[in-house]
């Protein structure tokens, strides 16, 4: 709930602060290279559904800062925990061509895992959901293009580099959203 | 317009199959270790029935952190590949798998997960595991432990990756993770036949919800009590960031500027 608060307050923010209002709503594929298939196959295309507020603001050299905050929904069909990612991305714009914007900066994510607590008896043993809300923070690196389709939609692909200087853990998420400029 | 509402269809029926998860914690608290660095270390029995020398299961657990539980973005832990080290796991008294457990503990050192077999077990431990079990312990400091099956030839038998999974499971366990519902997870109870060359999401979420990276940028705020500061993460990669992006907004310029003389 206070990712969802955080949300809205941020999201609000947004809308009164600037008329270029834009909602993106889409689809976000966190961690692809996870394991999905008993065959082995991975999470590449296993779009979780999201919902973003930007702003277009001026900013120097020409570019434009276009801010965004958004939330994932992404783990809701669990019985035992539900898992809410809440991002902030503080991203500048450069017009690429006639109708394509590139978009790079930095990103904040915030994964929130919440559990009951409820003792979960499985096939072998007993096992424990968690019992408290659990916060991870992460700062992403991003790249991305935009395409106007006209005056009021938008279509955005994005990518989040996690974890950039570990050579381990760091991986590309992305997302694919249409945006709506008010 | 006709296109955008093809794309949004497309999205809701990929959105509709995504998977359940279901990752649980080992005990009611979620026991966990307090550093962001955890050690495996191999006792330095061989292994004949199981059919591994020390030397070569050290191979196999070092292949663990790489393919399996160092991935996780989202969670501050790092495991570190240790060493053979003097162990007496062909020593304990007792076969019950909790008491097995307790005595492989036993042989470990704070912050560090010791793996080794042992030929007490008879066929299978008391309660019915048969080629390995793992577990932590935070009774005085955090360690785990994983304990083969020594008198059971089931973990000779797997390829591998296999191999690899059984320990990469084994030693989620001895990092607080319990059984997961999700038939793909590495936490899974059963290996079966599956190919299990990576973790599910429901894993990263598990660890995740252990080992949380603590919020970045907290200056004089006390988030890293119980946490060592996060690898890479948080105010040192934002600076770098911040002194990355004025570089990358020079060769937009530069790209732009070209392609304008191009056209021009």
């Amino acid at each position: 709930m206070k990712s969802l608060r955080s949300f809205f307050f941020i999201a609000i923010f947004f809308h009164f602060s600037n008329l270029y209002a834009v909602v993106s709503i889409g689809g976000f594929v966190l961690h692809p290279g996870t394991q999905k298939d008993v065959d082995g196959a991975r999470n590449t295309f296993s779009f979780a559904p999201m919902i973003g507020f930007n702003t277009v603001l001026p900013a120097f050299w020409g570019q434009l800062f276009v801010p965004e905050v958004g939330l994932i929904l992404n783990g809701s069909e669990a019985d035992e925990y539900s898992k809410n990612t809440l991002f902030v991305l503080f991203d500048l714009g450069s017009n690429l061509a006639d109708k394509i914007i590139f978009r790079y900066g930095l990103g904040w994510f915030l994964t929130k895992i919440s559990g009951n607590g409820e003792i979960i008896v499985g096939d072998n043993g007993t096992g424990y959901a968690p019992n408290k809300s659990i916060t991870s923070y992460n700062i992403t690196w991003n790249a991305g293009l935009e395409y106007a389709h006209n005056n009021h939609y938008a279509v955005k692909l994005e990518g989040y580099l996690f974890q950039p200087l570990s050579s381990q853990q760091r991986h590309l998420s992305y997302s694919l959203s249409l945006n709506y400029y008010l | 317009m006709f296109y955008f509402c093809k794309f949004f269809l497309v999205l809701v029926v990929i959105i509709f199959t995504t998977k359940i998860f279901a990752f649980t914690w080992i005990t009611p608290n979620g026991a966990h270790f307090p550093v962001a660095k955890v050690t495996l270390n191999v006792a330095n029995n061989n292994c004949p029935n199981a059919g591994v020398t020390a030397a070569q299961l050290l191979a196999l657990v070092h292949k663990v952190p790489t393919e399996f539980w160092n991935k996780v973005s989202t969670a501050n832990l790092q495991l570190v590949k240790g060493i053979v080290t003097t162990a007496s796991f062909s020593s304990f008294t007792d076969g019950a798998s909790s008491a097995v457990l307790t005595q492989a503990i036993a042989q470990g050192a704070a912050n560090t997960i010791i793996i080794g077999c042992s030929n007490k077990p008879s066929t299978t431990f008391s309660d019915g595991f048969t080629a390995a079990i793992g577990g932590i312990s935070s009774a005085t400091d955090v360690r785990g432990a994983v304990v083969l099956n020594d008198n059971d030839s089931t973990f000779a038998n797997l390829t591998e990756n296999q191999k690899v999974a059984l320990l990469a499971h084994e030693i989620g366990h001895a990092l607080g993770l319990g059984h997961s519902k999700d038939p793909v997870a590495v936490m899974y109870y059963s290996l079966g036949t599956k190919i299990q060359e990576r973790l599910t999401r429901d894993d990263f979420d598990g660890l995740t919800s252990l080992y949380p990276h603590k919020s970045p940028g907290g200056c004089g705020s006390i988030a890293f009590v119980d946490h060592e500061k996060p690898p890479w993460n948080g105010l040192g990669s934002l600076i770098l960031g911040a002194f990355l992006a004025p570089l990358l907004m020079n060769l937009v310029e530069k790209i732009k500027r070209r392609t304008t003389l191009r056209h021009g």
